[in-house]
């Protein structure tokens, strides 16, 4: 599948010969790297979440230890390069004897990462709700973790909701930082057939097309359920 | 309205990847002579070919074969620039004007030639099998359904997909990444070229080279833009000539005297 021999190729006056079909013939090597790079968000999205309320939880806390060590998880896993995050997992820690799949590895890298950012988004979300909710609500005889899973939770998620599609939008992006220790996602499949047909224009193009059909999904899905739980007026 | 910005967004980015933009064809040769210094291709983490020391200076055989081309252009071994280049991403780097060639202990193959020009071969090679001392691997037949590392758009990652279809790859971007994988047991084998993986394990003892005689052997070639027969034209008497006047032979024996008895010979 090279210069001259694809059914059609499309002519340019300045002699660079555009084959589309290269994108067709890949095409099912490129849908099983747009499934891992939605199987890896999907995971992390959902492990990151709960990670960002625990670690807020903490980071609002009384206790002092558990308010140390929240801030010092987000200060280190927002402050450093997520790509030097997956090459110290995966390159890094077999030097101490734990041996981390590709898999877990980049999952891994990516739960932390975003798992840190959630928590800061999550942590103004608690913050912004009024005082006054959690003392009215112990006087109507709630327990303290009944007021924060009942009347606190639900209004943190919902003011924290936008702020935190932020965080996926990156995430699916930078989940593309994995394809360096081999797992087969989205930019790993062009990477690679860039190496073998260095058909470069059509195979990253295709990959940019890919992504924003993505995001733009994940983008609507979220808008859903923005709207879910919005204020009933 | 989100969907409609999104689809004319979509529409955008369709009609640029439509028109696409060319690359002039222009003749490399005055390209080079008017900038004064050679734009070139190398790799930083194969050596004894292409690779850096403590102080970030480029080394290595194919460096030194850059030189001797800057040489014949300006009379000068320094006029040359260096560009980090790996397996999978140094076409693009030519095709895309970025170098004015490759020195990067590249393989000749039919699907490269569909893309670029190759000048007359400048080294021979086969690929080999690095595993660890305790390792049961004696041949590429024994890697059936064993963990393999390859590197990305390497010969040896393509010659292993056909030997050995049933072998478990996992690719990497760079020949170092590959052998950390191999070093760390993730994988059983790292399949690469014969000379890369003599230098590899002499800084790794634990490790010992298997699967000889180097197997598919192939030339290595420098390439240049498809079509620029001037430019192809002058490399190649480069060549030829440091390959007369004994300048070649004085590179090789610098870099791989000390493997002469293993390496396999260009006729």
């Amino acid at each position: 599948m090279g210069l001259g021999k694809s059914p059609n190729p499309i002519l340019f006056p300045m002699g660079y010969q555009l084959d589309p079909s290269i994108v067709i013939k890949h095409l099912p090597l490129f849908l099983k790297g747009v499934f891992l790079t939605v199987e890896i968000s999907f995971f992390a999205i959902v492990i990151g979440l709960s990670i960002g309320i625990l670690a807020a939880v903490a980071r609002t806390s009384k206790f002092k230890i558990l308010n140390l060590i929240s801030a010092v998880y987000v200060e280190v896993f927002r402050n450093t390069p997520l790509l030097i995050q997956i090459f110290i997992i995966f390159f890094g820690l077999p030097g101490i004897g734990i041996k981390l799949s590709p898999y877990i590895s980049g999952l891994t890298a990516l739960v932390l990462y975003v798992g840190a950012y959630n928590t800061e988004v999550i942590r103004s979300g608690l913050e912004a709700v009024p005082r006054g909710q959690m003392e009215a609500a112990k006087s109507l005889g709630l327990t303290g973790v009944q007021a924060f899973l009942y009347i606190i939770l639900p209004q943190t998620v919902r003011i924290s909701l936008p702020a935190l599609g932020n965080n996926w939008v990156s995430l699916v992006k930078n989940s593309s930082l994995v394809s360096v220790i081999g797992m087969v996602e989205l930019t790993w499949v062009a990477l690679d057939l860039n190496a073998l047909t260095f058909r470069s224009f059509e195979l990253f193009g295709a990959a940019t097309i890919f992504y924003l059909i993505l995001i733009f999904i994940l983008i609507n899905i979220q808008n859903f359920v923005e709207r879910r739980f919005a204020y009933k007026t | 309205m989100r969907t409609k910005k999104f689809l004319v967004l979509l529409a955008v980015f369709s009609i640029l990847f439509l028109i696409s933009f060319g690359q002039g064809m222009a003749g490399t040769l005055q390209d080079v002579k008017a900038r004064g210094k050679l734009l070139a291709g190398v790799k930083t983490d194969f050596p004894p070919f292409g690779f850096v020391d403590e102080k970030g200076v480029n080394l290595g055989f194919d460096v030194d074969v850059a030189k001797a081309i800057a040489k014949e252009l300006f009379g000068k071994e320094d006029a040359v620039e260096f560009a980090a280049v790996t397996s999978g991403n140094r076409i693009a780097f030519l095709t895309t004007n970025k170098i004015d060639i490759i020195l990067a202990s590249m393989t000749i193959t039919e699907e490269r030639k569909k893309v670029i020009d190759y000048t007359i071969p400048y080294f021979m090679s086969g690929h080999l099998i690095l595993v660890h001392k305790d390792s049961k691997i004696e041949k590429y037949q024994d890697l059936a359904g064993k963990k393999i590392a390859t590197t990305q758009g390497s010969t040896g990652d393509i010659v292993i997909g056909e030997l050995v279809p049933n072998a478990e790859r996992t690719k990497f971007q760079h020949n170092s990444e590959s052998l950390q994988a191999l070093k760390d047991r993730r994988v059983e084998a790292f399949i690469q070229d014969d000379v890369l993986l003599l230098d590899l394990q002499k800084r790794n003892p634990e490790l010992k080279i298997v699967g000889w005689p180097p197997f598919r052997p192939a030339p290595y070639g420098l390439g240049v833009r498809k079509g620029d027969k001037e430019w192809l034209d002058f490399v190649d008497a480069a060549l030829t000539k440091i390959k007369k006047n004994g300048d070649y032979q004085k590179l090789w024996d610098k870099w791989f005297g000390e493997n002469k008895k293993v390496l396999l010979e260009l006729k």
